[in-house]
């Protein structure tokens, strides 16, 4: 590896991506120890410490999605009697209908395996031996497109990521940031898979393209937040749903710069969930049958910390929510004293509202 | 030689963007500056008046806040004493007393109030003392539930950390210690009118409000969040924000309490709820900065020098269309990039932009706007230099870089450019290289170098190292700019010549032709070039490269790129900073190290 990409230049001791909008276990909790803990560190799993993960920067740390646990729950889940409520029915995230990349098991990472898109020194999708962070595996193409950020994986276990420049442009061109690039569950080949055109002309007030992903599992949707074109006096990024089958983006929803995302079926109904990348607050917007943007956005709430954006919204089964927090303002600085703050809400589907439960 | 107010560690805190201060010096020198206070028009989460940051010093003695001499008095008082703990200086009833004296006499206590190294005593005082409530008891405390204990907080003013001490007054005993690393107490009384009074009396709230106001107008609100964090996320000090609200609009006044001094002011319009944009140390700063230095060009005149400066978002401080004496110097220059590789077994490094704070592409950002101060030479001022600083808000702890540029303009026409770094960096084993590119003004120049006791005229775009050696030419010059009636520059690398604690640049030189209407260059560049290469290739060699054209004649651009090694040996210390502990909180204290050429007039 060319030593002009490496960057460990911050210590992460969690290994978390504030550009993803994915969670470390985002499923249903139940009483497997592996998933009780949202960083998947149960009982078995041991995870990386401060002395094993590389310093790296704030953008693009590592996040590690619990694969094998929480799919083996999920599937649990889906296939159990439950409360004999239909599964669309149900409050909570949704994403439990993913499923495990095979080309996982074909590497031979199994229990306790994870996708990370911040192992400092080695840009690009890594795939880590939780419990051993030692034991990697890097698919040749999954690191021709330098360093990434946020991704997600569908049903059927294709993993979406974007690219998030890590500290210098080198190898993050800018008019390279919109791109979404898929890995096949099977083979594990990176491909590029949809070039989201910019809202905007590029300027060199902002680096940064891609900021949030997700799938949501009740339309079989990929939503992408995208802060291309935005510039310190216009907020004109957008939030688009695509098919993640065909590329095709099915729905767009304007003048938003924001960096998580997470859909979620509240009482009422089913909202799409994202952070604002310019403000410390958490915005929804309704979707409708389709997965298509329905409604007025409404502003949620905001984050206790001074200065924190919600790079990440991770939803559980129980009507908890997740954030995860940090100081960005749209530049490559490194935020090695400002760690990741993480609060906790509680939804109250009587009132269909938020209210504040923890703070780290 | 000249003299040059080197900034030191100590004056780190004064280099802290002082915004009014800078646009004071700039007035001085004649520019036409706006106010820090001009509307500037602001993005969707700014607001149209980025706001004022103040000097960050306190007041003259003539208008010394009383309350702030004793407080500092107090302070150094308890440094000296036993327990070194500053005590709460509120009325305190005899159990808060006595919960107090046997908290600080605690030994886990005093090993948080001091450094775990050197032992000294780091300021640390009791900022709260109350009956302990069912909310703040564990298995450690149960004994609590029957006893009368007391919650005893203090505040480490040098790690930003509250201490939390669980005391039973009946037992005499501290049944808890705990320390909260990033987190502040509530203030007590004596504090919050402490920074009313600073607030009331700071010149630049007296400017905003019209009038000097009260300290009792102030409003203290929202002092902190949930997080307990601070409002100070860069210094890390304790800070908190009085306000006073006028009609729909709250001038907000961020006081360091650390140091005792205004950080600066905002408005904000209050909405329906009566609460409108937060207001925060880093969030005051960056938006000044960007608001003046990112979004518009300065003019700075002074004596026979003009200009034109702006913030650059990944090439840091651009200067532009220079003159001396009405005669055009220079197109622009600018620091593209800041290489720094470290050499040990696992060869790493970075390459750093610096530029705006916000919206940019920078790594490391600006840390407070230019700044305009003299040169002093022999017992004159022989010139003045332009400084900006770009600062990881960390620094100087590991893995976090101060930049500095500084552009020096002497009366005489000399010039110097600039590159600065004060540490501290990922490792003693680094090298930085600074990428400075410089365009010459004009279309018909020549560039050469002094070869074999003659002056040999570069024939074609390419690059020479510095080389150790001193020119033997007769003035000692080793590169030379001539314009085709003979007159230009003579250009001295940097070789610890100049007074500034420089070793010598042990740069590469390029040079490349300023072609018209293409873009080498002269436009924001992303990243030049990799952080670890040892050769030449540094990034300026992609506009040579392939086939190298002629640059006889032409209009060219001179690429400077030093080779800075770091040193943390005691006594030689070189680009590098460290902590010390002085007067009870840590401070900076650097050894930086300065490259870029000299430019001096031909026949001067």
């Amino acid at each position: 590896m060319s030593p002009g990409v490496s960057k460990p230049k911050i210590a992460e001791p969690t290994g978390a991506d504030p550009t993803s909008a994915e969670p470390k276990s985002a499923e249903p909790t139940s009483a497997d120890p592996k998933i009780a803990d949202p960083t998947c560190a149960g009982p078995t799993i041991a995870e990386p410490t401060s002395d094993t993960c590389l310093r790296r920067h704030a953008l693009v740390a590592a996040v590690l999605v619990c694969m094998l646990g929480p799919f083996a729950v999920a599937c649990r889940v889906q296939t159990a009697p439950d409360e004999g409520l239909p599964l669309d029915a149900k409050i909570g995230g949704t994403l439990d209908c993913r499923q495990r990349p095979r080309f996982a098991a074909q590497a031979g990472f199994t229990a306790g395996s994870a996708l990370s898109t911040g192992e400092g020194e080695m840009p690009g999708l890594v795939l880590v031996d939780v419990a051993d962070p030692s034991q990697t595996y890097q698919h040749p193409s999954w690191a021709r497109y330098g360093f990434l950020g946020p991704f997600t994986y569908d049903s059927e276990g294709n993993v979406f990521v974007a690219p998030t420049p890590n500290i210098s442009l080198l190898e993050n061109p800018p008019e390279e940031q919109n791109t979404i690039f898929k890995v096949d569950t099977d083979n594990g080949e990176m491909e590029e898979f949809l070039r989201l055109a910019p809202a905007g002309p590029l300027s060199a007030d902002n680096p940064f393209g891609i900021l949030g992903l997700t799938y949501d599992c009740g339309t079989d949707g990929l939503y992408a937040s995208s802060v291309a074109g935005s510039s310190r006096r216009q907020e004109i990024g957008r939030i688009v749903r695509i098919n993640p089958a065909d590329g095709i983006v099915t729905d767009t929803l304007p003048d938003v710069d924001a960096m998580g995302l997470a859909v979620f079926r509240g009482s009422r109904d089913t909202r799409l969930y994202f952070g604002s990348a310019r403000r410390s607050e958490v915005w929804s917007v309704a979707l409708d049958e389709r997965g298509g943007f329905h409604g007025p956005s409404r502003r949620e709430f905001s984050l206790p910390g001074w200065s924190d954006k919600a790079r990440r919204i991770v939803f559980d089964a129980d009507g908890g929510m997740e954030i995860l927090g940090v100081p960005f303002v749209f530049n490559l600085a490194v935020g090695l004293d400002a760690p990741e703050n993480s609060y906790g809400f509680r939804y109250d589907p009587t009132s269909d509202t938020w209210q504040v439960e923890r703070t780290q | 030689m000249p003299r040059r107010e080197s900034k030191t560690v100590k004056d780190v805190g004064a280099s802290f963007l002082t915004c009014a201060l800078a646009v004071c010096l700039c007035s001085c020198a004649g520019e036409p500056h706006s106010t820090p206070t001009a509307a500037a028009t602001a993005t969707s989460d700014a607001t149209a008046d980025p706001g004022v940051l103040a000097p960050r010093t306190t007041p003259d003695d003539g208008e010394a806040i009383p309350a702030l001499a004793m407080r500092t008095a107090r302070i150094e008082a308890a440094l000296q004493a036993a327990p070194p703990v500053l005590l709460l200086d509120e009325p305190l009833a005899d159990l808060q007393k006595l919960a107090q004296d046997l908290a600080v006499r605690d030994q886990r206590v005093l090993r948080l109030a001091s450094d775990s190294i050197t032992g000294e005593p780091m300021r640390t005082e009791v900022l709260g003392i109350r009956r302990a409530g069912q909310g703040d008891l564990t298995d450690e405390t149960e004994s609590c539930r029957e006893a009368a204990c007391y919650r005893v907080e203090l505040y480490n003013h040098a790690t930003n950390s509250a201490v939390v001490a669980l005391v039973d007054v009946a037992g005499q005993a501290v049944l808890a210690v705990d320390a909260y690393p990033g987190m502040q107490p509530d203030i007590p009384p004596h504090l919050v009118a402490l920074a009313e009074e600073i607030a009331a009396t700071a010149p630049e709230v007296i400017r905003e409000l019209g009038e000097r106001p009260s300290p009792s107008d102030a409003v203290m609100a929202g002092s902190k969040t949930a997080l307990n964090e601070t409002r100070c996320e860069r210094s890390r000090h304790l800070c908190v924000a009085p306000t006073f609200l006028r009609g729909d609009r709250a001038l907000w006044a961020i006081v360091d309490l650390t140091d005792g001094v205004l950080v600066g002011t905002r408005w904000t319009t209050l909405g329906k709820s009566g609460a409108g944009p937060v207001v925060t140390e880093r969030r005051l700063q960056d938006d000044v900065v960007s608001a003046l230095y990112c979004e518009r060009e300065t003019e700075l005149a002074r004596g026979d020098w003009a200009m034109r400066y702006l913030l650059t978002s990944s090439d840091g401080l651009r200067i532009s269309d220079v003159s001396f004496a009405g005669k055009p110097v220079l197109d622009d220059a600018k620091l593209v990039d800041w290489h720094v590789s470290y050499s040990g077994a696992d060869a790493f490094g970075y390459s750093d932009a610096v530029g705006c704070p916000t919206f940019s592409q920078a790594a490391v950002v600006a840390h407070g706007g230019p700044e305009v101060d003299d040169l002093l030479e022999g017992d004159g001022v022989a010139g003045f230099a332009l400084t900006q600083d770009f600062m990881g808000d960390g620094w100087p702890a590991q893995c976090h870089y101060f930049y500095r540029q500084r552009f020096e303009f002497y009366d005489d026409g000399r010039f110097r450019v600039v590159a600065g770094n004060h540490g501290r960096g990922c490792g003693t084993d680094g090298t930085y290289r600074p990428v400075l590119r410089i365009a010459i003004s004009g279309d018909s120049n020549s560039f050469g170098s002094w070869v074999g006791g003659a002056w040999r005229d570069w024939e074609e775009e390419g690059f020479e190292r510095q080389g150790a050696r001193v020119s033997d030419a007769p003035d000692g010059h080793t590169f030379r700019i001539t314009d085709p009636a003979g007159d230009g520059y003579f250009v001295d690398p940097g070789r610890g010549q100049f007074g500034d604690g420089g070793r010598g640049d042990n740069a590469l030189i390029y040079v490349t032709l300023h072609k018209s209407g293409v873009d080498e260059g002269q436009a924001d560049l992303i990243t030049i070039g990799p952080c670890c290469n040892t050769d030449h290739r540094q990034g300026p060699e992609r506009f040579i490269e392939p086939q190298p054209e002629s640059i006889a004649d032409g209009p060219l651009i001179l690429w400077y790129v030093a080779q800075l090694e770091n040193d943390d040996t005691p006594g030689s210390e070189y680009c590098w900073a460290e902590s010390v502990l002085e007067g009870g909180v840590f401070v900076p204290k650097a050894y930086p190290c300065y490259a870029g050429p000299m430019f001096v007039p031909m026949g001067r």
